[in-house]
């Protein structure tokens, strides 16, 4: 309580005062996250993060960054309190500068003098990157505060290069058919890599549903595909040549051509690149589903777990509108499409604590480590 | 006095309290904490900036805080305190942006409206006035691994035997003008992907395929096409493009990078379409040379005409082994009666201005104001 009495100098204070004793009555089995954000509030800001950032060549996008952040935090609530983004936007810029720098020269350098600068730049990017994944995990969790209290990063650069190059690679030599124990890998570095206050976090998932994750949604992008191809790919090229051939040439349906290429290869295309979609969404939507479920349903607080719920046709309905609402309005709908998927992800997770929320204990050495101003 | 109710933090633990700060017009505060209170002075505190209607946070430096939900009091007291550090004014200067639809929606004018200046004016101006700085020492022979690359994609090793070789290159090379930097030339097999092209490289690489110098009607038209490539790589068109390519990454990354995630969208397309647009410039660029090149080497333009229409109807007919398939001879005699057909609605979509329009710039250059160039 140092700090109290260096600020504000106590009115009547009472010998060895404390904080009033802490609540005891037990906090209820299940605690669902909430996200209280509007999309037409957030989409004004992201529009004034946009123009501001161009305006500054790319000086403001580090605030912007810490802005968006916040807003995505701040209206997360779980157990009536919110999350906040506490990172400096400077640490951010410096950072966004490197990486810009870094990524010029190379590129200049490899397209101008010698593509050796290219091959150079991915061994380096392939070197650095456990370091890369180990230095913004710690960035996000330090930053990142519940009760004012902040989250940690403990992961070993080793156990990222295990993670994120061996496991890859490995997967790449099975043809993938490991992929899924790649991604438990990644998980079960990540998660108990990461702390709140003193407290860690665990990890526990059977290999099973991962391989359910992945090779269910290789499946079901088949089946979605197989089926676009013969209920609509198949219908429509038969209209297409009923309007183009059967209609006699300079009468066509379209406007006197009798040459059916460019019309028909718009159409085509339209419809090509919409079955694609379709079937990249419907793949999406299961793995996506499946993976956020794993991951949360796995990870404990100490005694704390968590509960998601989260099912592919739900993510479907909101992934499928924000793809098409998008595409409709140019881009607009972006930031709405955002908070959407947030306030969905929220609705699909509750926290179920076992014994008391408040008795997290700071960890004194997240902050004075790394990343102070 | 203002009252600004929320929970208390103490940055030790997560135990959260209801609490009240009051702060009064001189700046003296005081938090209610239960029934414990403390006073001090409302500028310890560091007051977090308002955004949207996310929880306020209230600071001291030593890590309590004071969360509130209540942004209108916070805001009102700011206000009486006369908070007026540049660090307030600014965020309550984008907040206001940020919660009026009126500017809302010109900020949405505006963002257009630059970056549709910046892909039409700024982005090849900036590319020129950095391709021009480059020297020529600094990328001659630069393209000896885009070649290595290219011949594994695309290309064969030429089938033309090597007297012809020979013989072009010695023709094309004493009709080369001083550039700012060496041409080399090079003669590759195009097969099904490149068929009859010719291409400049940033380096001074000059490359044509086999199929364009046997399509050629003559040694006068391929000089003509080779006019045509000198001024792509004279105006450094490729060194251009690269640039750009660098540049457009860096570019999106940083200024656009997560300021919303709308750019990462539509921000390829954009760029995609502008290169379209400014591609056909370039070729216009490069028809200009070629036009002032032939008329100074006392070329007739028509050699260039030609060979655009032989290009053409090889891609409209079968031209046969030899050339000299009747669909192919019937295409070229044809007074130019397929220059406004169906095909000119592609043009937005391609790369290089309609064959017909540049047919007739070599035609008739008379007509043309490029024509008065040296």
């Amino acid at each position: 309580m140092l700090g109290l009495r260096r600020n504000l100098a106590p009115a009547e204070m009472p010998k060895g005062w404390k904080m009033p004793n802490p609540d005891t009555t037990p906090e209820p089995g299940r605690l669902p996250f909430e996200f209280t954000g509007e999309g037409s509030e957030y989409f004004r800001i992201a529009v004034v993060n946009l123009l501001l950032s161009i305006v500054t060549l790319g000086i403001y996008s580090a605030w912007a960054r810490v802005r968006t952040l916040n807003y995505f935090y701040g209206n997360t609530r779980v157990a009536g309190s919110t999350f906040s983004f506490l990172a400096s936007p400077i640490a951010i810029l410096k950072g966004r500068l490197l990486v810009v720098g870094v990524l010029v020269g190379f590129t200049v350098l490899g397209n101008l003098v010698s593509p050796w600068f290219l091959a150079a730049f991915v061994v380096v990017l392939i070197a650095g990157l456990p370091w890369l994944v180990v230095r913004a995990a710690r960035f996000r969790a330090v930053n990142t505060a519940w009760r004012n209290v902040r989250f940690n990063f403990h992961g070993t650069m080793g156990g990222a290069a295990r993670a994120f190059l061996l496991w890859p690679i490995f997967a790449l030599l099975t043809l993938w058919i490991l992929h899924p124990l790649e991604l438990r890998a990644q998980r079960k570095y990540l998660v108990p890599g990461h702390g709140y206050g003193t407290s860690r976090f665990t990890f526990d998932s059977d290999p099973g549903p991962f391989f359910g994750a992945f090779f269910g949604s290789v499946g079901i992008a088949i089946l979605a595909f197989v089926g676009v191809l013969f209920l609509v790919l198949v219908p429509v090229s038969l209209v297409m040549v009923a309007i183009f051939m059967g209609s006699g040439g300079e009468d066509g349906l379209l406007g006197g051509s009798s040459d059916p290429g460019p019309i028909a290869t718009v159409i085509g295309q339209f419809v090509g690149i919409g079955s694609v979609a379709f079937s990249a969404l419907a793949a999406q939507s299961w793995f996506q589903s499946r993976m956020f479920n794993i991951t949360y349903r796995g990870s404990r607080l100490g005694e704390h777990g968590f509960e998601a719920n989260m099912t592919a046709l739900g993510f479907f309905r909101i992934a499928s509108v924000n793809l098409v609402l998008i595409v409709l309005t140019l881009g607009i709908f972006f930031p709405f499409a955002q908070v959407r998927l947030a306030r969905y992800k929220a609705e699909c997770l509750a926290l179920c604590p076992h014994g008391q929320l408040d008795d997290f204990v700071a960890d004194e050495t997240a902050r004075g480590r790394c990343f102070r101003r | 006095m203002i009252n600004i109710r929320g929970n208390w933090f103490d940055g030790r633990s997560s135990r959260q309290t209801p609490a009240t700060l009051r702060v009064a017009g001189s700046g003296d505060c005081s938090l209610h904490v239960g029934d414990r209170v403390y006073r001090g002075r409302i500028r310890d505190w560091s007051v977090s900036p308002r955004l949207g209607d996310t929880p306020r946070r209230l600071t001291l430096a030593t890590g309590e805080a004071l969360e509130t939900t209540d942004n209108d009091a916070v805001d009102r007291m700011l206000a009486e305190v006369g908070e007026r550090s540049g660090g307030h004014r600014r965020h309550a200067f984008v907040h206001m942006l940020e919660n009026r639809w009126g500017t809302v929606v010109l900020m949405v004018a505006a963002t257009a409206l630059i970056v549709w200046l910046f892909v039409s004016y700024g982005m090849p101006a900036l590319t020129q006035g950095l391709a021009d700085a480059i020297p020529g020492e600094f990328i001659q022979g630069s393209d000896e691994q885009s070649l290595a690359m290219l011949d594994g994609l695309f290309f064969e090793d030429s089938r033309l035997n090597q007297a012809r070789q020979d013989d072009l290159r010695e023709r094309l090379l004493a009709a080369t003008p001083d550039l700012y930097l060496p041409v080399n030339i090079e003669f590759r097999r195009g097969g099904n992907v490149v068929g009859a092209n010719a291409l400049a490289l940033h380096g001074g690489t000059i490359l044509f395929t086999d199929e364009l110098v046997e399509l050629a009607g003559n040694d006068e038209q391929l000089q003509a096409i080779y006019g045509h490539e000198l001024g792509h790589l004279e105006h450094r068109h490729a060194l251009r493009r690269v640039i750009q390519n660098s540049l457009i990454n860096a570019v999106l990354i940083f200024v656009l990078g997560d300021a919303s995630g709308i750019p990462d969208l539509v921000g390829g397309e954009v760029f995609g379409l502008a290169d379209l647009a400014w591609t056909r410039e370039l070729e216009r660029e490069a028809d200009d040379y070629a036009l002032a090149y032939m008329h100074e080497r006392d070329l007739a333009p028509q050699h260039f005409a030609d060979a655009l229409k032989r290009l053409e109807c090889s891609h409209r007919t079968e031209p046969g082994d030899d050339h000299a398939s009747e669909e192919f001879l019937a295409c070229l005699d044809e007074e130019s009666g397929w220059e406004d057909d169906d095909f000119q609605w592609t043009f937005y979509l391609s790369t290089h201005p309609a064959t017909s329009e540049r047919i007739e710039r070599f035609t008739n250059p008379q007509t043309d104001p490029s024509r008065a160039r040296p």
